[in-house]
């Protein structure tokens, strides 16, 4: 007995250490890759694009205001290879040549101020880095302002095969190798007063086309003839008087001879470029007879470039009354003289016009237009024949995208004898920033980027399905009707709605065997995908992200797909919250509040800013107007607040009459206003007003911080809108500026409250819920461009500093230094978390430090109360530890659980576009710097080391390249185990992780199979035993 | 379950014993119904031994001093049956010592069992000791029934020492953790 007790001792043992061994394990299988998680990339939204033809075929080349440059596959819209460049490197040209493609961008070189730029070759098919130039900075004393608007004359032309010549700047014109970047030469003008802004190549000369200020109000138009090869030639003046840059064209260029076409009092102009003709055409006599569609013009011409290359066709158009009237002109390439080839007429609005040449090599224009009920026109012309090829309607949603703003063409001739019929391409920009992909009638693809600007994310959880179905039936009646109905019929009503309920049961049965059988519980019981409703362990949400002017909601799992998105083009500047005041309950829809501001004009035309409430029905995106006729003045869908509004917070208060929370918002002269500002709402917050506190600051950058109250003598009286009163303010001095802010998270459950130690003793946790951790910066004492990190924790509604601590020789600055290493910090619970840069004689390298607050030092003590009030005299003991950490952060998230009970974890978005996650245990400031003990051991703490290990397993975000992320946010899911984490910024990352591994699942390898045989095995061995032992019992009996 | 209609126990010839129930009378066996041969050790034998009354008072007196025998001898063995429970204490902390604390499906179950074991023999007491019951012995008995309930109780409070030091007794602060309610938070901030 007792050999067998040691053996099952061992056993147990065994049993015990491996599946300790399976908690350590992290990581991801290849193919669970994809699985549970999404990767949306995006570039933003283009300032450059066009369609590039390259010995192996198309590709659209788009560059874009977030600094991002990138090659898209036209087939479906995926990114071939981008490339992002640093927040303040802007693009300021992007053009393919041959199988390359070159970007100028500006970057800021040393201290002081200089821009410099930078020019790079890609190859086309991989996005790898051919050559690099820097260009050395201007040396010019003009001002900033100006050599801002210096920025956007940037000029590139490519030169047979052998040469790139690129205009920077005022007026530089750099010549170089495009086989290795080398410089041929360079030709600075800095001290002409001549603005250059056009290059045209055209045999051996390359013309630079700039406007000279003379001393009238007009320019003179300059050209600066080079030698490709060798520079500088000459410089001529032409006799013109030109207004604007506006006014004024450049055409042709390789194969064609150059032209420039400028507009001077009521002629048109044409010069060939390397002579000193210039030919005109009256105006008058183009509005009077030329193009008929001119007649109504009720403004001046306007040139529009279509950025043709060498040719020389371009557009020209009028404003009228309703749009405006567009004509193609051309310009005879041999004699110089003006053409007008098709008159495209008015059709009322602004449409979007982008040529393009078949194979035949005419010129194909496409205007495209977009119809407010909801349609994009494309017409596709050929001017030489002067008409219209075909007109395609396509299906689009002005409502989520705006208008098209901008696009690029590409024709596919195809022969047919009887006709000549043009295939098209067309990548189209919409005003929301989004790219959609048309061909034929029909939308190809479409990208949403502006959730590259994702400001603010919001999780909803969806409605449950059972509870919609009974709504439908049962729960829509209103309150009068179920005064009146009597249980019976009541009674009768849920048997109909289970027998409705019936009908789907071979349906569910069978899709409930084939989850049990598959374990997929992704296939849901009941098939309909369609329907907006929860999932069986609630990984299926909405995601709600508020984006410039845009709300855009994605489903989390359909790979984010968008369920619904809306464009508040003229109504919104920008948004800047999103708030879902109303959560998924059984019989009202969600709501979501965006708020955002927008510049009104007054009517004595004074310039303002308005902010704007919208409310929407959170699954729909629509506004959500209440049927019920009392309540609708109560609650509009659209709420203006003439001014800024400083700050808003959600309350955790909910008004009675539709259930949902309301929103306090704080304006500049800290009246305090309420949404919905109706009768119940007031009575509520009134009633909650003297337990309300709020702090606020004007971020990272500022140095101070201010607590506030609702004046009490105010409740009182029932002004309205309330004021707030100041109780604290903590102001830093001059230089030292607050670096980061921290929150405890509002509403997160805490499951246990304390930390049991190994003696079975318990620590308890400190749950102050009004402690922020701040972080200020202050210049260094000791050393040159170091800074002092201090480290206040603050108790937001008395403003005391519980806790202060100092770290010194911190790299990084507020917001205002280029060269920033950000402070991050974050609180979950009684945990605080921060991340810098450290930097002296013996160590340099990023430091994170983790603070645990609670009620004692000692164990089993606690602050002897009931309540938790700040105005108490308690203090928390502070266990900190610092740690070395292996990279740079952006920032940081926390899983959040249902109950909160599964272990923390924390998530870090690197510089190296991947998220980390760090369970609590590794940062945690009790792990003993000792041999463990046994009651270290039952604590399960983990030996303390130096530095964060720098596991490759930790990666969450396996080998994926999450670009510039800004934010990780999670949400809880039904199991407790499971945490939803998003990142955003620049791309999107959804993943399911699960910080203390899945133990409310069984795991995918657990062979459901076995265990039914067995139990099948069981039960049949019990019916076939059965009567064998009852027919023995009975014989025993007898004999 | 077996139920008998009837029974004669031919072990046990005490009055007791020999009683039976037949439709609902209660009667006492007559000993004659014992088989040949078979020498009863109780008084009822004496009562048919018929002979000369020295012989009749010295078999009386024999039987005497046979009864106060078997009376020392049932009260020695009940003593052994009190004691034994205790021969198994130290072989049940060897057993404990060898499962160890952890909380594992064998040391739970030589715990639980230290519980039940001891539980089971204080509801069968009266069975135990019922062999060494007779008029006589019976105000005897108590002694060794107390021995024996200690030495059950003291396996259980072996059993007791395990579960503490197991930590499955809630002694320690942490145990009640979960039942604290948390703190009313009188203020709310926001920032």
């Amino acid at each position: 007995m007792l050999l067998m007790l040691i053996v099952l001792e061992f056993l147990s043992l065994l049993i015990l250490t491996l599946t300790l061994q399976c908690q350590v394990s992290l990581g991801l299988y290849a193919e669970q890759a994809g699985v549970n998680d999404w990767h949306q990339q995006y570039i933003g939204t283009p300032k450059f694009l066009a369609f590039h033809r390259t010995s192996r075929g198309a590709t659209i080349l788009a560059a874009s205001e977030r600094n991002v440059i990138a090659s898209i596959n036209p087939r479906n819209g995926n990114i071939e290879w981008r490339q992002i460049f640093e927040k303040d490197e802007n693009i300021l040209a992007y053009k393919g040549h041959g199988n390359t493609v070159i970007s100028v961008t500006s970057i800021t070189q040393g201290d002081d101020q200089h821009d410099g730029y930078n020019i790079q070759l890609w190859d086309i098919q991989t996005g790898f880095m051919i050559w690099e130039k820097k260009v050395n900075p201007i040396k010019s004393n003009d001002t900033k302002n100006n050599s801002e608007k210096d920025k956007s004359r940037i000029d590139i032309v490519f030169v047979d095969n052998s040469c790139v010549v690129i205009l920077i700047g005022r007026n530089i014109i750099i010549n170089l190798d495009s086989m290795n970047g080398r410089e041929i030469w360079k030709s600075d003008m800095s001290d002409s007063s001549t603005t250059l802004h056009k290059l045209v190549g055209y045999e051996e000369n390359l013309y630079a086309i700039g406007l000279k200020k003379s001393s009238y109000s007009y320019n003179i138009i300059e050209v600066i003839t080079f030698n490709i090869r060798s520079g500088f030639l000459k410089s001529t003046t032409l006799s013109s008087k030109v207004n604007h840059i506006k006014d004024m064209m450049v055409l042709g260029g390789g194969t064609n001879t150059g032209f420039i076409i400028w507009i001077e009092k009521k002629f048109m102009r044409v010069n060939k470029l390397g002579t000193d003709v210039i030919e005109e055409a009256s105006l008058e006599a183009l509005y009077r007879s030329v193009v008929p569609s001119f007649a109504q013009h009720t403004g001046e011409l306007e040139f529009v470039d279509l950025n043709l290359g060498s040719r020389t066709e371009f557009l020209a158009q009028v404003p009228t009354k309703n749009g405006y009237s567009a004509a193609v002109f051309k310009v005879d390439p041999i004699g110089g003289r003006l053409q007008v080839l098709h008159d495209l007429e008015n059709r009322g609005g602004v449409s979007v016009y982008s040529g393009a040449f078949d194979k035949k090599d005419r010129f194909i224009l496409s205007r495209t237009r977009t119809l407010p009920q909801g349609m994009v026109i494309v017409e596709i012309v050929a001017p030489s024949l002067g008409e219209v090829l075909s007109t395609h309607e396509i299906p689009y949603s002005i409502s989520s995208f705006g208008e098209i703003q901008k696009s690029t063409l590409e024709v596919l001739l195809k022969s047919n004898k009887e006709k000549v019929h043009v295939a098209y391409r067309m990548f189209a920009v919409s005003s929301d920033g989004s790219t959609h992909f048309f061909k034929e009638n029909n939308v190809i693809w479409q990208r949403e980027e502006s959730l590259a600007y994702a400001k603010e994310v919001e999780f909803l959880d969806l409605p449950e399905r059972k509870l919609w179905t009974q709504e439908v039936d049962e729960l829509a009646e209103q309150p009068e009707e179920s005064e009146t109905i009597s249980p019976f019929i009541r009674y009768f009503r849920r048997l109909r709605t289970h027998f409705e309920q019936l009908k789907g049961l071979p349906d569910y049965l069978i899709t409930y065997i084939q989850r049990f059988a598959t374990g997929d519980y992704n296939k849901d019981p009941t098939p309909a995908k369609l329907s907006l409703h929860r999932d069986t362990f609630g990984f299926r949400k909405l995601l709600i992200f508020i984006a410039r002017n845009k709300v855009i909601a994605l489903d989390t799992s359909n790979r984010g797909q968008v369920v619904w998105s809306r464009y508040f083009g003229g109504e919104i500047l920008e948004f800047q919250k999103i708030f879902v005041v109303r959560s998924s309950t059984v019989k009202y829809p969600p709501i979501v509040v965006v708020i955002g501001t927008q510049k009104k004009i007054s009517e004595d035309s004074k310039e303002g800013i308005l902010t704007r409430l919208f409310r929407l029905n959170a699954l729909t995106g629509n506004d959500f107007i209440l049927t019920d006729d009392n309540n609708v003045l109560n609650f509009p869908p659209t709420f203006d607040i003439p001014g800024k509004i400083r700050k808003i917070f959600k309350l955790p208060l909910e008004e009675s009459e539709e259930r949902t929370h309301i929103l306090a918002l704080v304006d500049e002269d800290l009246k305090v206003s309420l949404y919905p500002n109706h009768e119940g709402a007031m009575k509520a917050f009134v009633k909650f007003a003297p337990s309300f506190y709020f702090v606020l600051t004007d971020g990272v950058g500022s140095n101070f911080l201010k607590g506030y109250n609702i004046a009490g003598n105010v409740l009182d009286t029932n002004e309205y809108p309330f004021k707030a009163e100041e109780i604290w303010a903590m102001e830093f001095s001059v230089d030292e500026k607050l670096a980061a802010i921290g929150q405890r998270p509002h509403y997160e459950k805490v499951a246990s409250l304390g930390r049991v130690l190994g003696n079975r003793s318990v620590l308890y946790k400190y749950l102050n819920p009004h402690i922020v951790a701040i972080a200020t910066l202050s210049p260094s004492k000791t050393a040159d461009d170091l800074n002092t990190l201090n480290i206040y924790l603050i108790d937001s509604v008395k403003g005391s500093i519980l806790y202060h601590a100092t770290h010194e020789n911190v790299g990084g600055s507020s917001s205002s230094s280029s060269s920033s290493q950000p402070i991050q910090i974050v609180q979950v619970e009684n945990t605080i978390v921060y991340h810098f840069w450290k930097d002296n004689q013996i160590e340099k390298g990023y430091e994170i430090v983790v603070y645990d607050l609670y009620e004692s030092k000692q164990a089993d003590e606690r602050f002897d109360t009931f309540n938790l009030s700040s105005f108490s005299y308690e203090r928390p003991y502070v266990s900190a530890q610092s740690f070395m950490f292996p990279y740079g952060i952006r920032s940081i998230g926390v899983t959040t659980t249902k109950n909160g009970i599964a272990m923390r974890e924390f998530l870090f978005a690197l510089d190296t576009d991947q998220v980390l996650g760090i369970s609590k245990r590794i940062l945690d400031p009790r792990r003993p710097q000792r041999a463990l003990t046994n009651e270290d051991k039952e604590e399960m703490l983990i030996p303390y080391e130096p530095a964060i290990p720098d596991n490759k397993k930790f990666i969450l975000s396996y080998h994926l390249p999450i670009a510039g992320i800004q934010k990780i946010v999670t949400s809880p899911a039904l199991l407790e185990s499971t945490s939803l984490v998003l990142a955003y910024g620049l791309d999107l990352w959804f993943a399911r992780e699960a910080p203390s591994k899945t133990f409310d699942v069984l795991s995918e390898d657990f062979s459901k199979g076995t265990l039914l045989a067995t139990i099948l095995g069981l039960v049949i061995g019990i019916l076939i035993t059965k009567p064998m032992v009852r027919r023995k019992i009975l014989k025993s009996r007898w004999y | 379950m077996l139920t008998n209609k009837w029974r004669v126990d031919f072990t046990n010839l005490s009055e007791q014993a020999r009683r039976h129930e037949v439709r609902g009378q209660i009667q006492i066996s007559d000993p004659s119904i014992f088989p040949s041969g078979f020498a009863s050790a109780t008084q009822n034998v004496a009562s048919y031994s018929k002979g000369n009354s020295k012989n009749k008072r010295e078999a009386q007196q024999n039987s005497t001093v046979e009864q106060t025998d078997q009376e020392k001898l049932k009260i020695k063995k009940a003593w052994d049956a009190a004691l034994s429970p205790g021969k198994n204490i130290p072989m049940n902390a060897f057993m404990l010592w060898m499962s160890g604390n952890g909380v594992q499906i064998f040391s739970v179950m030589i715990t639980g069992m230290l519980f039940f074991q001891p539980i089971k023999a204080l509801m069968s007491i009266d069975g135990v000791f019922e062999r060494y019951e007779s008029p006589k012995t019976k105000p005897l008995l108590i002694w060794p029934k107390i021995v024996y309930v200690a030495l059950q109780l003291l396996t259980m409070a072996l059993g007791l020492y395990k579960c503490s030091s197991m930590g499955l007794l809630p002694t320690a602060a942490s145990d009640w953790l979960a039942f604290m309610e948390p703190k009313q938070i009188l203020e709310y901030s926001i920032i």
